[in-house]
């Protein structure tokens, strides 16, 4: 039973029993691990009100093979993001990256994903009022990128002509752009105007919207490809909150 | 299945109860006289009948609505909104509210599928249209308790910006030792500093 001290982005929390909590955890040396901090609910907890999603420390671990659940026996907070949770785009954002990666991640040492979320929750973090949407929409393809899915947005799938400034379908299945001199199946995507090409690419690049583009249809446009790709036919719990219209 | 196991296979279904608790459980009640054992059913069963959500607060009661709705020294024109029940119960203990309460059921929680529509929202916003002059949002401490109060504050403001919300403070614990007091609980004590 060795214990393991590794860098580790707490992704979602839940209640056990009246005294503990269960961890779901992406650590830099171990990939995604679930872990119990017994007696972290008890008022006076060595884990005081750390052990929160999004938080990031250094955990300590018995780590056992062939067990599901280790056993968490320290968590020194390196960086706590509570104040995600006061902006509700961002809490939706967050919330969607470590979904990604929970469901996602493979069950090993994965370093460039590891950053990947780390930068993404900072970016939803320090992220000015007005650019919340589009930095969460940016930080979710950058960890969809990073898992490994990244669309093809510059030449057409089938043909291989460079796409410029024309409209093109985003096909799912194909895995990014057909152009219109294509046939058109019938798989899964849609019709990109020009205008919502330039800001897929752009959010999709990790790069600032301009004035000019408009981000309206793209949460339904992301959430259409991680449900095609990445979640199988079902959906991401968290995608059906993407839309800010679910906060009304 | 054996009742035994039966039980066992019950009890290993609660929160917290593993094989082994379960076996301990059922074993235990095997021991004691049948009266008592049929006490303890007889309590479960009653609480399967006769509990249901307050048509007005969404408190757990056996009136309709419940006492806390029903008592008139209650102040009416402060309501207390809480994520569950059974958070009522830890604030009546302190013994310093006398408003009345909401219960959400649950908080906001996009990765557990936990939206506005699965809360005991509208039910709060048709009682803010009366008399209520001051929300206390009382969901916990959490990042999904912070989401919700946002989301609260956002949604009593379309209904009356005149009606005051607040939200419990959070800091250092009582009794407690600031030696061993975590990071984001003396960020929060300092931020929440008062003057004296």
């Amino acid at each position: 039973m060795p214990i393991v001290s590794t860098r580790s982005v707490i992704l979602q929390t839940y209640r056990y029993s009246d005294t503990s909590k269960i961890l779901r955890l992406m650590t830099r040396d171990h990939g995604p691990r679930s872990a119990i901090a017994k007696g972290a609910l008890r008022p006076k907890s060595k884990f005081g009100g750390v052990l929160e999603p999004f938080a990031e420390g250094e955990a300590t671990m018995y780590l056992k093979d062939n067990r599901d659940l280790h056993t968490l026996s320290e968590f020194e907070l390196i960086r706590d993001r509570q104040r995600l949770g006061v902006d509700l785009p961002r809490f939706t954002g967050a919330s969607l990256a470590c979904e990604l990666v929970m469901r996602l991640a493979p069950e090993e040492r994965d370093d460039r994903l590891y950053r990947t979320l780390l930068n993404a929750l900072d970016a939803l973090l320090e992220a000015d009022q007005g650019q919340v949407e589009q930095v969460a929409l940016s930080a979710v393809w950058r960890v969809v990128r990073t898992l490994g899915f990244t669309p093809e947005l510059a030449a057409c799938v089938s043909c291989g002509r460079v796409l410029e400034e024309d409209g093109a379908r985003f096909d799912f299945s194909a895995g990014g752009l057909v152009c219109g001199h294509c046939p058109r199946g019938d798989s899964p995507g849609r019709w990109l105007e020009p205008g919502e090409l330039r800001t897929l690419r752009r959010l999709e690049a990790g790069r600032p919207l301009d004035a000019s583009l408009d981000s309206g249809t793209q949460p339904g446009l992301l959430r259409d490809f991680i449900r095609y790709h990445l979640a199988e036919g079902t959906s991401l719990r968290s995608l059906e909150f993407l839309d800010p219209r679910a906060f009304g | 299945m054996s009742a035994i196991d039966d039980l066992m296979q019950e009890f290993g279904r609660l929160p917290g109860i593993g094989k082994k608790t379960a076996r301990r459980l059922t074993y235990y009640l095997l021991k004691q006289p049948p009266g008592d054992v049929r006490q303890l059913a007889g309590a479960v069963e009653r609480v399967a009948d006769e509990v249901e959500a307050c048509s007005n607060c969404g408190n757990l009661s056996d009136e309709d609505p419940c006492g806390y709705c029903r008592d008139d020294r209650r102040d009416p024109s402060v309501v207390c909104v809480v994520e569950e029940a059974s958070d009522i119960a830890a604030i009546e203990k302190s013994g310093h509210y006398d408003g009345l309460y909401h219960v959400l059921g649950g908080r906001l929680s996009p990765l557990d599928g936990v939206g506005p529509d699965d809360l005991n929202v509208a039910g709060l916003a048709e009682r803010l249209r009366d008399e209520v002059e001051e929300m206390i949002i009382a969901t916990n401490p959490s990042v999904e308790g912070e989401a919700t109060a946002t989301y609260l504050q956002k949604l009593v403001d379309q209904i009356d910006e005149e009606i005051q919300i607040t939200r419990l403070a959070r800091g250092l614990p009582v009794g407690g030792d600031l030696e061993y007091a975590d990071g984001v609980t003396i960020a929060e004590a300092f931020s929440g500093r008062r003057e004296m």
